[in-house]
């Protein structure tokens, strides 16, 4: 055997465990979990994350129904968008689940911290539908869910973030190093794309998944529920300045939810990435679903829709606002 | 040449199957928090909880069984749902409409993503669906048109559930080979059921 031949060989034998380990190393992770998660809601997760790394979406995308959007907002290397792609975009955005319990781990780290775009007012603050003067912004004790809600997720890194930059505190909290590691590290808050996530029991409360005989399943109609919660938490960590966190807006006079901060005025907001998402899963993978599944899904899109109010009456907001995220300069931290 | 080649595949593919055989899985591996004492500010939400707010279905006993029925669920039924029985648990269904100013009253984390009466409500309206295309009988197609209508029409309801119904509306009247004369219903309604089709 020559050394092209032995090459040929190490080559070949190796390629498939290089392949299965890139493949690992892609899915589960990334995501590091607290301990204080429980098991299960970890193993649905995983097991969920693993489905829309498969996903195809080819015939969507050559389909004159599929929405324009769906390209434009998950778009990395190719506008044929991939599972794999919307798996690195959330990858950019989410780095721990967190549970209910770890807030307790939040601490300041550094006072009289100097942020980018200081001065600048965030578009929901500006624009408040002319129900108050100034739209309140969340306080620290908002980001924690209630321990018994039916609560799904929140973007918790987001906030604190944010919450820092309006303090002039950098905000940290402690989080496992790793999955396999039981050494924990002070994690400082120095971007919206901290990527801290809480995990509330709704995520898989059966009375609001679509299915709720099948909570931790393969089931295709909760995958897509709490893979569009998880878009939309995700889309959570874009933004700067005046988009910062892409905030919900108060929904306008007359609208359902009038009054409250639960609309998106800009086309790129949380609720329709949310609703491009799960549209076009749904059409790749919902010939099978049941008529409550179905119905329920359609209806979580709806509400979705339902949230992207026109921006009549304020011309100086535009329709998409930019989602490049901000980040403390380097040397903040020391 | 080509044998050397076919060993090596095979020995790669054994080593990369015992591998992931014997690894663990760290995804889901438990392991302690060492985080000891707390070292920083506790921040606790003072939110009430919403789950005690959402009521129990109150349709008839009947329409619970044929749902709780799994045979049922796999399109075996063995329940049948009389066209009267329909018609209460219709009516009943409609009395549970969640209504805007329901809706506003909820907590901010409660509103951020769907909230459970409205999942609720579209649970509900799956059902009737499924009840209905099981046995579509006339009095059932009459009445069940006759509910969406009230729900559509209702100003006070939430618009998405008013869309949502639309589009189970459109549905049996794409069953019936029929068409739905979209002048009689408000534009709103419409837009919103229009943007996310049945057929996605």
């Amino acid at each position: 055997m020559n050394f092209k031949n032995i090459k040929s060989f190490c080559i070949l034998s190796l390629l498939p465990f290089f392949l299965a380990v890139s493949y690992a190393e892609t899915l589960s992770k990334h995501v590091i979990y607290s301990p204080l998660l429980k098991k299960e809601f970890k193993n649905q997760l995983n097991q969920d994350l693993d489905f829309l790394y498969s996903a195809q979406f080819g015939a969507y995308l050559s389909s004159p129904k599929s929405n324009p959007m769906f390209s434009k907002f998950f778009e990395q290397d190719s506008p044929m968008v991939t599972g794999a792609d919307i798996s690195e975009w959330i990858k950019k955005r989410a780095h721990f689940v967190i549970a209910q319990g770890d807030e307790k781990f939040l601490m300041s780290a550094k006072e009289n911290v100097k942020y980018p775009n200081s001065k600048a007012k965030a578009y929901s603050q500006e624009w408040n539908n002319g129900f108050s003067a100034e739209v309140k912004i969340p306080e620290k004790k908002d980001f924690v869910p209630s321990k018994k809600s039916n609560v799904a997720m929140t973007n918790i890194g987001a906030f604190l973030y944010m919450d820092g930059k309006i303090n002039k505190n950098l905000n940290a909290i402690m989080l496992p190093k790793s999955n396999t590691a039981s050494e924990f590290v002070s994690y400082p808050i120095t971007s919206p794309r901290a990527g801290i996530f809480m995990m509330g029991e709704g995520l898989f409360n059966p009375e609001l998944s679509p299915n709720d005989q099948k909570v931790f399943s393969s089931n295709v109609a909760n995958s897509i529920f709490r893979l569009s919660i998880l878009i939309h938490e995700s889309h959570h960590s874009d933004g700067n300045g005046r988009s910062l966190c892409f905030p919900h807006i108060v929904c306008p006079k007359g609208h359902s939810m009038e009054g409250r901060l639960a609309c998106d005025y800009p086309v790129n907001g949380p609720y329709f990435y949310s609703f491009v998402f799960s549209t076009a899963m749904k059409n790749v993978y919902g010939k099978d679903l049941s008529y409550v599944e179905r119905s329920i899904l359609l209806l979580i899109d709806m509400d979705a829709a339902s949230r992207l109010v026109p921006n009549d009456g304020n011309p100086s907001i535009p329709s998409f606002w930019d989602d490049e995220p901000e980040m403390l300069k380097e040397g903040v931290i020391n | 040449m080509k044998k050397r080649y076919i060993l090596g595949m095979a020995i790669g593919i054994t080593v990369v199957a015992a591998t992931l055989f014997l690894l663990p899985n760290y995804s889901n591996k438990d392991i302690g928090d060492n985080r000891g004492q707390r070292i920083g500010p506790s921040f606790q939400a003072n939110i009430k909880n919403p789950h005690a707010e959402v009521a129990t279905t109150s349709i008839s006993t009947k329409w619970k069984d044929y749902f709780s029925n799994e045979k049922n669920k796999n399109g075996e039924n063995k329940v049948e749902i009389s066209d009267e029985e329909f018609n209460i648990s219709l009516k009943q269904i409609l009395n549970e409409i969640p209504l805007s100013q329901e809706i506003r009253q909820l907590t901010d984390e409660e509103l951020h993503h769907t909230p459970a009466q409205l999942i609720k409500f579209a649970r509900s309206l799956g059902e009737v669906q499924e009840v209905l295309y099981q046995n579509p009988t006339n009095l059932k197609i009459e009445s069940s048109s006759k509910f969406y209508e009230k729900c559509i029409n209702d100003v006070e309801a939430v618009i998405s559930v008013r869309s949502l119904c639309f589009a189970h509306l459109k549905n049996l009247k794409t069953f019936l080979n029929d068409s739905i004369d979209l002048n009689l219903y408000p534009k709103e309604v419409i837009r919103i059921a229009e943007m996310v089709s049945d057929e996605n």
